[in-house]
């Protein structure tokens, strides 16, 4: 996260963790163009390290909703420099794509070696929605220096079993939130990868680096079997 | 409390009268969702058939398991999950929240609801933390004759920029 980047924080408590560092940390001079005003906005804004030089909306922070604390609505309603728009003009990616170094940080469920992301269902269920995910990733893209994070655990635990969020294929009745080639960045606790400008192979190699060390043997031999198959 | 504002002026009840049978209401997310008249629609026995397009419900309100109702969220949340688990009948609108506003203002659902803040000096309202997918639709439907737009002035609701 650079200097002078232009930020949109999605929903999910990892985006909004990852504000609250950024308003402890070193870096400043941030724009905010996002889908969802959250808690760690506010103190970015405290921390004085909002200037909003973005490109569009200059001088303003904006958002078509707050979801959040009694603090954060309190303080959206009486911040000057703060602006509530439809979501035709936060989520629209030719917009997003306009404002300076825009970085989108989301989360995801799960993400498959040619990267493909789940995010919003859960076993083909619904579980939230696909609210501005892929706009934004879509959107930050397309911004001159902008790029999209994407945040997920390694593993979850379901039913007293830990399984893998990044595996070989996703499991049939699988739903994609944001295809493959939309995606940058994906972080886990074991790192942070670029898929952009990789081949198949290596998008594999790379989200293999990311997975629990328990399921990387398992995912190289899928990975040897899907993309470098032996020629006939 | 300006001539205008006062000959618009219902309570919740009395707003839930102007909702017909078979009618489609569409609701902003939970931040400014009108919650008075939900719980007003809920004193309904039922429906012929009512189709609520919502998104992040706030609450679980009655309405929702009223006979008739046909609830249709784009964005699934606790209540939506719960209600479920419950076996309640809740469908998914397979859409992002920008195709939201798009399918709102394409399909145009008759009524279109919000919370808003207390007018102002001038009689404006606001609709405070929310824009969302439903504020231009909720202006679209103020401007027909053949629509409703119904503001739930909230006391809590901050006046906001935007």
């Amino acid at each position: 996260m650079r200097d002078g980047a232009t930020l949109q924080f999605g929903i999910g408590g990892v985006p909004n963790a990852i504000a609250r560092i950024l308003a402890d940390g070193p870096r400043g001079d941030f724009g905010i163009h996002t889908e969802m005003l959250v808690d760690g906005v506010k103190l970015l804004h405290d921390a004085g390290k909002v200037s909003n030089r973005k490109g569009l909306h200059d001088g303003f922070s904006v958002c078509t909703f707050a979801l959040g604390s009694r603090a954060l609505y309190d303080w959206a309603a009486r911040e000057p420099a703060l602006r509530f728009l439809p979501v035709s003009a936060t989520n629209l990616p030719a917009l997003i794509g306009r404002n300076r170094r825009m970085v989108s940080v989301n989360a995801a469920i799960m993400v498959d070696l040619a990267g493909q992301v789940v995010a919003d269902t859960v076993a083909g269920r619904q579980h939230s929605g696909v609210g501005g995910h892929e706009s934004f990733v879509t959107g930050a893209r397309e911004a001159d220096g902008g790029t999209s994070i994407l945040c997920l655990h390694a593993t979850a635990m379901v039913h007293g079993e830990r399984r893998a969020r990044i595996v070989a294929e996703l499991p049939p009745g699988s739903i994609v939130t944001t295809p493959r080639h939309q995606v940058h960045w994906v972080a886990t606790e074991h790192g942070i990868a670029n898929l952009f400008g990789r081949s198949a192979r290596e998008r594999a190699e790379c989200l293999i680096a990311l997975a629990d060390p328990a399921h990387r043997e398992e995912l190289r031999a899928a990975a040897r079997a899907r993309v470098q198959a032996p020629r006939a | 409390m300006n001539d205008a504002y006062r000959s618009r002026l219902r309570t919740a009840d009395e707003a839930a009268t102007l909702v017909r049978d078979r009618d489609e209401i569409l609701l902003p997310l939970a931040p400014a969702q009108p919650t008075g008249l939900l719980h007003a629609l809920g004193r309904r026995e039922r429906f012929t058939e009512l189709r609520l397009l919502c998104a992040l419900l706030q609450e679980r309100f009655a309405l929702l398991e009223r006979p008739g109702v046909h609830v249709v969220s784009q964005f699934f949340g606790h209540v939506e999950r719960e209600l479920r688990a419950a076996g309640v009948a809740i469908d998914h609108l397979t859409s992002d929240f920008h195709g939201l506003e798009l399918i709102a203002r394409r399909t145009r659902p008759r009524v279109v609801a919000s919370a808003t803040a207390p007018p102002d000096e001038d009689g404006y309202l606001s609709f405070g933390v929310h824009a969302g997918a439903s504020e231009v639709p909720f202006f679209e439907a103020a401007r027909d004759p053949e629509r409703l737009a119904i503001a739930e002035v909230n006391r809590r609701t901050a006046m906001a920029t935007g």
